[in-house]
């Protein structure tokens, strides 16, 4: 890693764009497309990550002294399971409907690959306050990432934009099946690519994800 | 308690002689509503089989729903319903088939995207997650049945369950190391990645959440495995060949894989309709 | 876009000598501990925060389905069953129980001041059985206003649970959908108002016999239909009433005729248990 932590700046925007961790480095995808069938619901479940993202990469900066590195792995699952757990409490508690369909995706969220990484080569090895700031901006990515899957499902899908109809008729209807879902992430990802080659940068080798 | 066999919607089948007991001391309820009979209307000797009776009822039986008939001059009762078996198989299908894991619930696809690009792997990571998702799906429901429900400690299945799959992963690992290096070596990567497979802990919440009891458990983990297998197998033969073909520069890699798992959700979407009682 | 970025790093370390693994144990059973400590204090209190708004949220539909006054209240009706299939009911103020016939058995007065889990937990122990279904009944003073009953079908993926509300006459008011898992734009259109009140307004004895058609909902029929809910069923009927008598069947969800049927099968089956049992209960209430 850097031997200077990257500006703050960088911090938060590079989620957002150029290393967005559902368009770029395809991570945690199950959610980008179970959840986007609604705007509302994509913004609900993203910033439930946010929060987790955020507040797991806190603590694993604040005690990355204390936890014994041959037990890191496990200790990062306990701390990202902590903070689900706690996210599934006060939104069954106090954020009911949203809950009853985004519930079991806030439960997965233990799984995302995302957070688990992001402790592991970033907040492991540097102080806290950058830390959290890469956590909010892999966080804000992810939050994006769904908004735009969302908002480009419900309104080609649906006709309505988070609950309200804007067209009374729904235009593209497949879009709002599980196989829309796959769909849109296809082709936002091919969009973000096209964007970057015409930023001038060279296009990725056909890659895999986790290869 | 013996058996009876739902013929129609509105017979059902006993292998006993009922044909001379008084039709109204003939008792038939549904096993949650029993205080409320369902009349019978008729009952007449069994064409095909031998010393059995088919009774005739007024309302339509439901397939799924388990029923109980008592003939109090007889002094026995015979229980009508789905049988295990048919509740296995009908489980492993549907979590199989009807409501794929990765294509009717988007569950597991980090993995199913990494690991599809040739077929070699994607059997690979098949095989072993279908038997860890089996093995985690049986241990989690018994940690669940037998430590979490009674002491009401329910809020801590999250941890619980990544627990079991953590430490079920790292057994597999260490043994595996040990008496099968040759098999270590092979499928090794794919445990762990198992760990940051949504699936994996998606089984046991969904079990967890419906009360499933000890078949229907194993069956939904199995099913869950298979169908991922399924899924993977689908997925590597596809992209091996698209591989080759003259693919847009942007859409290279991920962006047409996933166009491909749209295609493969939608032909999935034909499994909707699939029951397996009349 | 660089691979594996989320793969664990494979532990190419050697195995943990003794000393080190009981520093592993013990640094993984001290989390443990935290985390299990921090989740119970949380829980604590956010339990019963959910169950509240549960409630409340539950309270509401009922007091709308039934159009109950701020002077009336609900009563909720436990049903339990034996092990020796006899019903056992569970109402505010006590615990009957029916013999195989139906005839009132025993009649036990249920002790003051009990939440409602202590109460379900009495009633099982004083009445061995197993919870099976409840109703609920709105009341102004002692006139009944309606009867709410939950009921369950199987759907086209899982179980759909329902509230079917109906008055003392035995008209249907309305159908509310609670739980379900059908698929959204699909199955899931259920809840929506063009289909779950197409039951309100019709007698029972309508509904029992009612048929499912895939012809298509007339856009006149629809927006009739939408507009119950912000107007309440009393101000709806009258205006409505020759329309319903002019459709007389249940038009089906457009390509899910499966969940439609499903659900007008358990309304129907709803409706003919409570009666059947409202029958021999008349008296209880």
């Amino acid at each position: 890693m850097s031997v200077t932590p990257p500006t703050v700046s960088v911090l938060l925007t590079r989620g957002l764009f150029s290393e967005n961790p559902v368009f770029r480095l395809a991570l945690s995808l199950c959610p980008a497309v179970a959840v986007t069938t609604a705007v509302e619901n994509g913004l609900m479940l993203g910033i439930a990550v946010f929060f987790v993202q955020v507040l797991s990469s806190m603590t694993a900066s604040i005690f990355k002294k204390w936890i014994n590195p041959k037990i890191r792995i496990p200790v990062y699952t306990i701390i990202i399971a902590l903070w689900v757990t706690v996210m599934d409490m006060l939104l069954a508690a106090y954020f009911p409907s949203t809950y009853e369909k985004v519930g079991l995706y806030v439960k997965l969220i233990v799984a995302f690959a995302i957070i688990i990484s992001r402790m592991e080569l970033f907040a492991a090895k540097n102080p806290v306050l950058p830390s959290t700031f890469d956590g909010v901006g892999m966080g804000l990515g992810f939050l994006l990432a769904m908004l735009l899957a969302g908002a480009f499902r419900e309104l080609l899908g649906n006709g309505s934009f988070f609950g309200y109809p804007l067209v009374h008729f729904q235009p593209l209807f497949l879009l709002v099946l599980p196989a829309g879902g796959f769909f849109t992430i296809g082709l936002i990802m091919a969009l973000f690519n096209w964007v970057d080659l015409l930023r001038g940068n060279t296009l990725p080798k056909a890659s895999g994800g986790h290869g | 308690m013996d058996n009876a066999k739902l013929l129609s919607k509105t017979q059902i089948l006993v292998d006993s002689d009922l044909t001379r007991v008084p039709m109204h001391t003939l008792k038939l309820v549904q096993q949650d509503e029993a205080d409320i009979q369902i009349p019978v209307v008729a009952v007449a000797p069994s064409a095909d089989a031998e010393g059995a009776t088919v009774i005739t009822v007024a309302d339509k039986l439901d397939a799924e729903a388990h029923y109980l008939l008592s003939a109090r001059e007889l002094g026995k009762t015979w229980a009508i319903g789905p049988s295990i078996t048919t509740l296995m198989i009908s489980t492993i299908l549907s979590a199989a088939l009807i409501n794929n894991f990765v294509f009717t619930r988007y569950l597991g696809l980090c993995v199913f995207f990494g690991v599809t690009r040739k077929k070699d792997t994607a059997i690979g990571m098949g095989v072993t997650f279908t038997v860890v998702a089996f093995l985690s799906g049986l241990i989690s429901w018994l940690f669940h049945h037998f430590a979490l429900a009674p002491l009401k400690l329910e809020f801590l299945q999250i941890i619980a369950f990544i627990g079991v799959v953590a430490c079920l992963v790292q057994a597999s690992d260490s043994i595996l190391r040990k008496i099968r290096p040759t098999l270590h070596r092979k499928f090794g990567i794919y445990l762990v990645l198992i760990t940051t497979n949504c699936i994996i802990l998606a089984v046991p919440l969904l079990n967890a959440s419906k009360h499933a009891g000890f078949v229907e458990s194993i069956s939904l983990s199995m099913g869950a495995g298979l169908g991922f297998a399924l899924a993977l197998f689908l997925m590597s033969c596809a992209r091996e060949k698209v591989e080759l073909a003259p693919v847009p520069p942007v859409f290279r890699g991920l962006p047409v894989a996933f166009i491909i798992a749209g295609l493969f959700a939608l032909s999935f979407l034909g499994f909707s309709g699939l029951k397996l009682f009349f | 876009m660089s691979g594996c970025q989320g793969c664990k790093p494979k532990n190419l370390s050697p195995p943990p000598s003794g000393r080190d693994l009981v520093k592993i144990t013990i640094g993984l059973t001290i989390v443990c501990l935290i985390s299990a400590a921090l989740l119970g204090g949380l829980y604590s209190f956010t339990e019963p925060a959910k169950l509240r708004n549960g409630k409340a949220r539950e309270a509401a539909t009922l007091r709308a389905l039934l159009e109950v006054p701020e002077t009336g209240r609900i009563e909720e009706i436990r049903r339990y069953l034996t092990n020796d299939l006899r019903a056992v009911y569970l109402t505010p103020k006590f615990l009957i129980g029916l013999d195989e016939n139906g005839i009132e058995k025993t009649r036990e007065p249920v002790p003051e001041g009990l939440d409602e889990q202590k109460r379900d937990e009495w009633a099982r122990a004083r009445q061995p059985s197993r919870y099976v279904g409840r109703f609920f009944v709105g009341k102004q003073g002692e006139q009944v206003l309606g009867y709410v009953v939950e009921g369950v079908t199987t759907g086209y993926k899982a179980k759909v649970r329902f509230f079917v509300a109906m008055d003392g006459q035995m008209n249907l008011r309305g159908v509310e959908i609670l739980e379900h898992e059908e698929d959204p734009g699909l199955g899931g259109e259920i809840v929506k108002r063009y289909f779950k009140n197409q039951f309100a307004g019709r007698s029972a004895d309508e509904v029992q016999g009612i048929q499912v058609v895939k012809d298509p909902l007339v856009a006149e029929w629809k927006a009739a239909l939408e507009s119950l809910g912000p107007t309440p069923l009393s101000a709806w009927l009258p205006q409505h009433r020759e329309e319903l008598g002019r459709h007389k069947v249940i038009y089906a969800i457009t390509g899910s005729t499966i969940s439609s049927q499903a659900v007008t099968t358990g309304v129907q089956k709803t409706i003919a248990n409570f009666r059947k049992r409202l029958e021999l209960l008349k008296g209880a209430l």
